[in-house]
């Protein structure tokens, strides 16, 4: 349906193609990513900072979702 | 001869204030169309004690409305069981109350001395006694031993603490008039739009709470981890290996971590500094209820409202004083002498008491909290009178220990630090022990001290680095509330009271709005707040609930009235509900889709089909009724897979995987046993096993 978070059943934000948790989701995972990079010496590529997030436990489970959207959109 | 009627809140407590007040301890006990009333009779007066059973009276809608219309703004204070289903005990005792009232010239409430009590006496002495409200006396008292309930029969105030009787109303009518409206807004938007019922509920203080599980569980989902290094050092002192902590605790490049350990690895460092500090440990304060609540839950695991039931039976024993209170103070007129000496004929508390009692002056470490109507809680020192239930004695020993405790001496703890360098870097070792027990010896167990013993160590002395590693770590997402958690963040904001707060967080459970004892937010619960925020967000606003608690509060203390609160809510309340009315359809649909999501997950399994890998779940047989775990593939693939299922008891399937074949472990719970935990898989894999050979033994005929 066409209000409809493109992830879940929620009711998305306005001007937005998600709902209110997966956009702070996607917020937190680009803002994470730069001190990833950093941590690994600025060598880390984005697939590799998706597929390292998936394996963990800590990684909430909007995060993980958005991931593989993220991958299914590149492929 | 004059007749004195005393309203009690519990029967335990009418017995206990008849007997208190009948010189030789035993009161008559007379039965009134099947409810006990307890007489005390002397040559001036007879005394009847009687019971409530907790409120008497409740608020309802005026006239005959049915449950589900909506809204709802005229309502009155109604017999309990007019109001409430299942309330069949209420209709006798009010009877029996309102005909022996007749008989009285006096009037006095003993209800516990807080608003609930206050609140309770009022309505029963206004509305069953026939308006005695108005002539009535209170009895004040924060235990139930002899003593107090004489001193208090003896002098009791002279009228009934109305300010707070109709602060009590005032709540009780504020909240009825959120819960019925919204909750039946919500009820009947899904009802409309899906035909099926579902009980859906929000409130004043409850719908606030249940925002901080959502929130937080919002947190959890969207949580991303960042990556972060800590070193695991080993040094080897005089022979002997021991941890060692680096100056960084985190760090945050890995490149830099494996510097660190190119830097130190098998080098050998310099002890450059040896400090040690004292710090006074100064005692516990004396357990006011929500203490009392978080300690029972970080030592015995038990929920407030649990911890609260059993605090109240003993308080009804005459073991300690009343729970419900939110004083840290314990003054001198509770006879601090007399509370040790009590205690001192018990075996398990004789050495310390005997301590205190021959010590010094007593003066309790009380904290800044307090309380006009109780003191903190503490022990009567009455010797049990019958077996207390291991769950009692855990709660009464360390209600008593913490009483002991806060009039113990300062504890003196010392920390030793030393600093060791290895080259540019430095490490840390850390020891600790206690000098001075003080107050800990008297706590017993509900203290915790890790002693770490250090070595003899000297400045400039050499400390080879033995072993260096690195571990890679992971920030971790904030922790899920528990019950006592949630109920210190629910004081800390100021919402709910004392009496409250633990069956608030008790109904989040019963709503199906949140699981598991880490609180994790259900999408039912996901879902209401959603619509609670985008519809009338002040609603579950935490600054707007407290303004009315604020508001109610005033009333206590005389500066504000009942009507006009009550006034305020309505105005406020009307607009939102008009307008959720209009948005039934829109509410409805998004409630259902979630309700329908819930139900369907609790009858999926997350296992697939070990046969055609479609999804298993559980189904009932046409023919039989029985339940039994069916795959869905049987429309597609034609798949039989199927496996038993018990009969009997509530069913969860439970998100934890079978140790030995890794399907997913089920969990019955059969009405007062306790919940069985099993594999299905396994349990139809032990039925097909061949049984062991079993040895036979003949038994001879028995000869007649």
């Amino acid at each position: 349906m066409a209000d409809r978070c493109l992830l879940c059943e929620r009711l998305r934000e306005p001007e937005s193609e998600l709902c209110g948790l997966h956009n702070a989701a996607l917020h937190n995972l680009e803002n994470t990513y730069s001190s990833w990079n950093k941590a690994f010496g600025g060598s880390l590529t984005k697939e590799d900072y998706y597929t390292k997030l998936e394996e963990l436990s800590e990684t909430g489970r909007a995060v993980k979702d958005l991931i593989q959207h993220l991958r299914g959109k590149r492929h | 001869m004059a007749t004195t009627l005393i309203v009690t809140e519990k029967p335990d407590a009418a017995l206990h204030v008849a007997e208190a007040l009948s010189p030789e301890r035993k009161p008559r006990k007379v039965n009134v169309g099947g409810v006990p009333f307890f007489e005390v009779k002397s040559k001036e007066e007879r005394i009847l004690v009687c019971s409530a059973l907790g409120h008497l009276y409740a608020v309802g809608a005026k006239g005959n409305e049915s449950r589900s219309e909506y809204p709802v703004w005229d309502f009155s204070w109604k017999p309990k069981h007019f109001v409430e289903r299942g309330q069949n005990r209420q209709e006798k005792w009010i009877q029996s109350i309102s005909k022996v009232s007749k008989e009285a010239d006096r009037f006095i409430n003993a209800c516990d001395y807080d608003i609930e009590g206050s609140l309770i006496g009022y309505t029963i002495l206004k509305y069953a006694c026939h308006g005695a409200d108005q002539k009535a006396q209170r009895m004040k008292f924060s235990t139930l031993t002899v003593k107090e309930l004489r001193e208090a029969y003896e002098k009791p105030l002279p009228q009934l603490d109305f300010s707070l009787a109709y602060a009590g109303m005032c709540r009780h009518e504020v909240d009825w008039l959120y819960g019925i409206n919204l909750s039946r807004a919500l009820t009947q938007s899904a009802l409309k739009f899906s035909n099926r019922y579902s009980t859906l509920s929000t409130g004043r203080v409850q719908g606030p709470t249940l925002r901080f599980v959502v929130e937080r569980e919002g947190e959890i989902e969207s949580f991303v981890p960042s990556p972060y290094w800590v070193l695991r050092t080993t040094l080897d002192v005089d022979g002997k290996a021991i941890l060692a902590e680096y100056e960084i605790e985190r760090i945050e490049a890995k490149a830099q971590a494996e510097e660190t350990i190119r830097d130190c690895a098998g080098k050998t460092g310099v002890i450059e500094k040896l400090e040690s500090r004292t710090y006074r440990l100064t005692p516990p304060t004396p357990f006011d209820l929500s203490a009392l609540q978080s300690e029972a839950y970080r030592h015995f695991g038990f929920t407030p409202r649990v911890a609260l039931g059993i605090a109240e039976h003993l308080y009804l024993d005459q073991l300690i004083s009343y729970p419900r209170t939110s004083s840290q103070k314990l003054p001198p007129s509770i006879g601090y002498e007399e509370v040790l000496k009590g205690l001192n004929q018990i075996e398990a508390y004789r050495s310390e008491t005997a301590r205190l009692l021959t010590s010094r002056a007593l003066f309790p470490h009380e904290g800044r909290k307090d309380d006009p109507a109780h003191p903190a809680v503490y022990p009567t020192g009455n010797v049990p009178k019958r077996d207390l239930d291991p769950r009692e004695r855990k709660i009464i020993d360390l209600v008593v220990r913490r009483f002991l405790a806060t009039f113990g001496d300062t504890a003196t703890k010392q920390s030793d630090k030393a600093t060791i360098k290895v080259g540019k870097h430095s490490f840390f070792l850390r020891g600790s022990r206690i000098i001075e027990k003080g107050w800990i010896s008297l706590y017993g167990p509900y203290t915790r001290f890790e002693e770490i013993m250090l070595p003899p160590l000297v400045e400039g002395q050499e400390v080879k680095v033995s072993e260096v590693a690195l571990e890679e770590k992971y920030s971790q997402p904030p922790p899920r509330y528990n019950p006592s958690s949630l109920l210190k963040a629910m004081e800390e904001v100021e919402i709910g009271t004392k009496a409250t707060r633990a069956d608030i967080v008790e109904t989040l459970y019963q709503r199906g709005y949140v699981r598991g004892e880490k609180m994790e937010a259900t999408p039912l619960a996901s879902t209401v707040t959603g619509l609670l925020t985008k519809y009338c967000p002040k609603v579950i606003d935490v600054k707007f609930t407290r303004e009315l608690e604020s508001m109610m509060e005033q009333i206590e203390l005389g500066k504000q009235t009942r009507e006009h609160v009550v006034l305020e809510t309505v105005d406020y309340l009307k607009p939102i509900i008009e307008d959720l009315r209009l948005k039934e359809d829109e509410i409805g649909r998004e409630l259902t889709a979630t309700i329908k999501e819930m139900k369907r997950a609790e009858i999926t399994f997350i296992v697939p089909c070990p046969k055609c890998g479609e999804t298993l779940m559980v189904l009932r047989s046409k023919k039989s009724g029985k339940r039994f775990i069916g795959c869905s593939g049987k429309w597609k693939t034609n798949c039989t897979f199927a496996l038993p299922l018990p009969q009997f008891g509530a069913l969860t399937l439970l998100d934890k995987r079978c140790p030995e074949c890794g399907f997913q472990m089920i969990q019955v719970r059969a009405g007062g046993r306790r919940p069985i935990i099993s594999c299905p898989n396994c349990y139809v894999n032990k039925l097909k096993a061949p049984r062991p050979a079993r040895e036979v033994t003949v038994k001879p005929p028995i000869s007649e």
